[in-house]
């Protein structure tokens, strides 16, 4: 009877993890990605709150980035979300109107109080008839890496690097190298962040909206977005390309010294310290298109936002809560410990947060950003890598593929804010 | 024949080596990345035996996860899932392949077309069933929708399909009733798809990221994946932790293949009947 | 109350059978009615849904990536089955060779690259077929043939992750013939030598038929499991810090289960990647069925 005592004991087994747990308190359920940097200083600043606010218990879930929007999605759509989450900003149309979210609480945070305390591109995304719904985390630009060792072999300068397009063009041109069969075995510009380089010459070359959403259309199809998608063309394609898809297709060229620019947020730079200390690497602003005032080279601004579930019980809390994370006391923690920048604008060019050249041009580029304008996240850079698959890849003309391309996602805003 | 023999015997030999380094390349990457400090793992071309050896990487995983509650979690649920999946299998598999009854066929398509819809798009009915019964964030709520595998039901079928059917009309003749003849005669006639039914689900279940992720909210249920996926974050992956994750997490598989295929050796005859 | 035979069987079916019915209603017959639900409606998770009836198939069918996405899923399976089943076979054959040393060896390696971690499986191969400094790349200048761009070509990507698929695989199906193998009493094939069979005629006639059961699971399983495959190409395109679109280059890789996720979690229209669901539901299992009669063989054991 052996076999007949293990199935038993596998029953019991089966019965006994049924276990589940009651909490008296106020719990304040919060989802955020995980990150092995933020999260313990999200629950050091939890431990914070909750000490200041006897009574409440925060629940941090991290959750894994891939699958964060699985177990968000499925959360929501089963109508059992948490009471506070965080969301890029290319959801905060969408989700500002949508009514899944309770804004903030005129009692927590006024409007104005909001409009005079962060910088208006960190919020202006989740502003909806009048009210807020969502406050900033997660605050990067974009900046560009330089590889001075590469420059200086180029016969380069790298205290010069390209402050405008034309010059990007020719000195990525430069460090370009070829073998004999003419296939790149080092790049100029390393462009596998891709939704860095069309985003930021799109947002550089057009002057108005880049989405305009009162017309629920897209501006990029027309001349001034033509530009930022011609630098691409120059760029990529030609004999004189300055990366390849298949030049280190899916590895890390900048990192590699396989590749003299890198555009990426602020943030790689603590990530090029821990892995890669060796490489004689600088930070510096983007280039301005030609013509562009140089002292002040737009750059675009990305962040998330901390929202507060319309299903919640505790709304007023939950806005105390993420009111206290977007607080100067908690944003000098982001900004120290995870080399996040700071949406306070009493913060920008703090001498505390800036203790290195990095740092300050960092904290610059903050003053110089315009935010990402897209109705979407994954769907609006799909349609936009798109167009750079079928000029680079697919051979297809400019303005082919950016027609296609700025009707699909016209179609797409039209679908989302009927 | 001597000669040919031979050159057939070399010619398997020689193709199953290069078989064996194609197999085990990314293995061997596996195992030589979990020590390497996470500049070294991203190098182009990849070095194979670590420049700057280190274990470090295994202290992190067990130091930014609990991994050891991680890992009982998922012996838990392997077991649990295991166990669930043999015996439902076998048992729906002997009616299938041995009983006559109206119904037959359309009840065995329809077991069979579970397997055909993608199990993203019956992630949130499943969520909320789990919600309503109470069960999520434990152990049996991330085992759940796995207790029953058409897969397994098939896979035994086909097994239980070439056990003659002699060996159960005797045993019914000499007044066996029908839950002695599945506990008797058939099942000890299918350890071999037993052994590899075991194996399958463990080996998959081991893996399965994505519903534990959702249906679990705290430590008290979270699986080795949902440790392994933690280390790939927003600004890059640190794979070197995620490596030497799951090198300790591949113990187990191995182990368990190691220990069961002796099974699929020494078959059992056919001939004969069973008492 | 004497049962008749016949009714005493289905009795004992229906018995048997309670148990794997019940939680099948619970796991799979709830959800697919829920999904079916979900499939009539327009609903993108930030609004709320509105009923549609049997639009979203209606769209489903003009859609170009509908189409684009069977015919890759249908490529990805003409490709990896067939070569799965005959290299598993042959190594189960070589394994099973009575006089073969290290089988045990042999056969734990053979089986790793299915339980082998799938980050670290994309990163080698990866490597193995980058195109300007990768080693097939490499081999294939040196044999002076051309070197495609693999997963950065539109046309070459897919087959690169089709090796790859073939490569978990082998191991799973391996094991499955090799049990099979197993079920083939030995008496009857020292009878067939006895008789002067020679061993291709051994194979053909006395091997196949009696693995046909075995053959017809692992075919039927490894096509659903084709029609399906999810992980491999999700993982090598847009897996880690390739900062990758799932769907490869211009969708080249777009299995129709990424096709339906997409649809579904990426750009929140559940309704519609719903719909696009139950077609796929609807393809394997017309796809099941006719390889069932097709390569089903009975046999009187």
């Amino acid at each position: 009877m052996r076999k007949g005592s293990l199935v038993l004991t596998w029953v019991i087994l089966m019965s006994l993890c049924l276990v589940g747990a009651a909490s008296p308190q106020v719990v304040i359920r919060h989802w955020q990605h995980h990150h092995e940097s933020r999260t313990p200083v999200l629950e050091s600043v939890a431990k914070e709150f909750e000490k200041r606010n006897p009574g409440v218990t925060i629940e941090f879930e991290p959750i894994p980035y891939d699958a964060y929007f699985d177990k968000l999605l499925t959360a929501l759509a089963s109508k059992t979300g948490p009471d506070v989450f965080q969301v890029p900003m290319g959801f905060g149309i969408e989700m500002s109107r949508s009514g899944l979210l309770a804004p903030v609480p005129e009692s927590v945070f006024t409007t104005k109080e909001i409009e005079a305390s962060f910088l208006p591109w960190t919020v202006s995304q989740f502003k909806y008839n009048g009210k807020y719904y969502g406050l900033p985390t997660d605050v990067q630009t974009l900046v560009m890496f330089v590889n001075d060792t590469l420059l200086k072999e180029a016969g380069l300068d790298p205290n010069k690097p390209p402050r405008t397009w034309s010059e990007l063009i020719e000195q990525s041109r430069i460090v370009t190298k070829r073998d004999k069969s003419g296939k790149i075995i080092q790049g100029g510009l390393d462009t596998r962040y891709k939704w860095a380089v069309i985003n930021l010459f799109l947002h550089q070359s057009i002057n108005g909206p880049v989405v305009d959403v009162a017309k629920k259309r897209v501006t990029y199809g027309e001349r001034e977005g033509l530009e930022a998608w011609n630098l691409i063309a120059q760029l990529m394609t030609g004999p004189e390309a300055v990366d390849s898809p298949t030049f280190l297709t899916g590895q890390m060229k900048f990192e590699q010294e396989r590749a003299a620019f890198y555009i990426n947020h602020p943030v790689t730079r603590g990530r090029l310290e821990l892995n890669h200390p060796d490489i004689k690497w600088s930070v510096h602003h983007v280039p301005a298109p030609d013509g562009h005032d140089l002292s002040k080279p737009t750059t675009v601004g990305h962040h998330w936002a901390y929202v507060a579930n319309a299903k919640t019980q505790n709304q007023k809390l939950a806005w105390q809560w993420i009111q206290f994370l977007a607080s100067e006391e908690v944003q000098r923690k982001w900004v120290l410990e995870s080399r996040d920048l700071p949406s306070l604008i009493r913060l920008v060019n703090d001498p505390e947060l800036t203790p290195d050249l990095e740092a300050k041009i960092a904290m610059d580029s903050l003053q110089f950003a315009r935010p990402f304008e897209g109705v979407g996240r994954n769907d609006v850079d799909e349609i936009r890598n798109e167009i750079w698959d079928n000029i680079v890849i697919g051979g297809m003309s400019v303005e082919k593929a950016v027609s296609a391309g700025a009707m699909a996602e016209t179609n797409l805003i039209q679908r989302k804010l009927r | 024949m001597k000669g040919a023999d031979y050159v057939l015997k070399v010619l398997v030999y020689f193709s199953l080596a290069i078989g064996v380094v194609i197999m085990l390349l990314p293995l061997v990457w596996m195992f030589s990345a979990s020590f390497k400090p996470l500049g070294e793992v991203m190098r182009t071309p990849p070095t194979w035996i670590p420049l700057q050896p280190t274990v470090n990487n295994y202290k992190e995983v067990f130091r930014q996860v609990p991994f050891a509650k991680y890992y009982l979690n998922s012996v838990i649920v392997a077991i649990i899932v295991i166990g669930s999946v043999l015996i439902t299998s076998s048992l729906a598999a002997y009616v299938f392949a041995k009983f006559e009854f109206p119904g037959k066929q359309i009840w065995f398509f329809l077991i069979l077309s579970s397997l055909m819809v993608p199990f993203q798009v019956r992630m949130i009915p499943l969520y909320r069933i789990s919600v309503s019964m109470g069960i999520t964030d434990t152990l049996f709520g991330v085992s759940f929708p796995w207790l029953v595998d058409a897969f397994g039901i098939f896979l035994m079928r086909q097994f239980i399909i070439t056990i003659p059917t002699e060996l159960i009309e005797v045993a019914r003749i000499d007044g066996a009733s029908e839950p002695l003849i599945f506990w008797r005669v058939i099942l000890p006639n299918c350890k071999q798809a037993l052994s590899a039914l075991a194996i399958f689900t463990f080996a998959w279940n081991w893996e399965e990221f994505l519903w534990p992720l959702i249906a679990s909210n705290s430590n008290a249920s979270r699986t080795i994946p949902i440790g392994l996926q933690s280390f790939a974050e927003q600004y890059g992956s640190n794979v070197h932790w995620q490596m030497a994750g799951a090198v300790v997490a591949i113990v187990p598989l191995l182990l368990v293949f190691m220990l069961l295929e002796k099974q699929f050796v020494e078959g059992i005859t056919m001939t004969g009947l069973k008492g | 109350m004497r049962l008749s035979s016949s009714q005493r069987e289905t009795l004992w079916a229906y018995i048997f059978l309670i148990p794997t019915l019940v939680l099948f209603g619970f796991i799979v017959l709830y959800p697919f009615i829920y999904a079916f639900y979900l499939s009539l409606l327009e609903w993108g998770i930030f609004g709320n849904s509105t009923y549609t009836g049997l639009r979203n198939y209606a769209d489903m069918l003009k859609d170009n990536l509908f189409w684009k996405s069977i015919g890759i899923t249908l490529h990805w399976t003409a490709g990896v089955v067939p070569g799965i089943i005959a290299i598993s076979l042959l190594i189960a054959l070589a394994l099973n060779i009575p006089t073969l040393k290290l089988k045990g060896t042999f056969r734990t390696i053979y089986f790793i690259p299915v339980v082998t971690n799938m980050v670290a499986a994309s990163f080698v191969w990866r490597w193995l077929f980058e195109p300007t400094f990768g080693v097939v790349n490499y081999f294939l200048g040196l044999l002076g043939l051309p070197e495609p761009g693999w997963l950065a070509s539109t046309k070459w990507a897919l087959p690169a992750m089709m090796v790859v698929g073939i490569w978990k695989q082998i191991g799973f199906a391996m094991v499955i013939f090799l049990a099979g193998l197993q079920t083939i009493p030995k008496e009857i094939k020292e009878a067939a030598r006895i008789d002067g069979a020679s061993r291709w005629q051994e194979f053909c006639r006395i091997v196949l038929p009696l693995l046909n059961p075995t053959i017809v699971f692992v075919a039927v399983m490894l096509v659903i499991n084709a029609l399906r495959v999810f992980t491999i190409p999700y993982v090598m395109s847009a897996g880690g810090f390739t900062y990758g679109v799932p769907g490869g280059p211009l969708n080249s890789t777009r299995v129709f289960v990424i096709h339906i996720y997409d649809l579904g979690f990426r750009q929140f229209n559940i309704g519609y990647a719903s719909a696009n669901a139950f077609a796929l539901l609807l393809l394997i299992m017309s796809v099941t069925i006719i390889q069932m009669k097709l390569i089903e063989r009975p046999f009187e054991y």
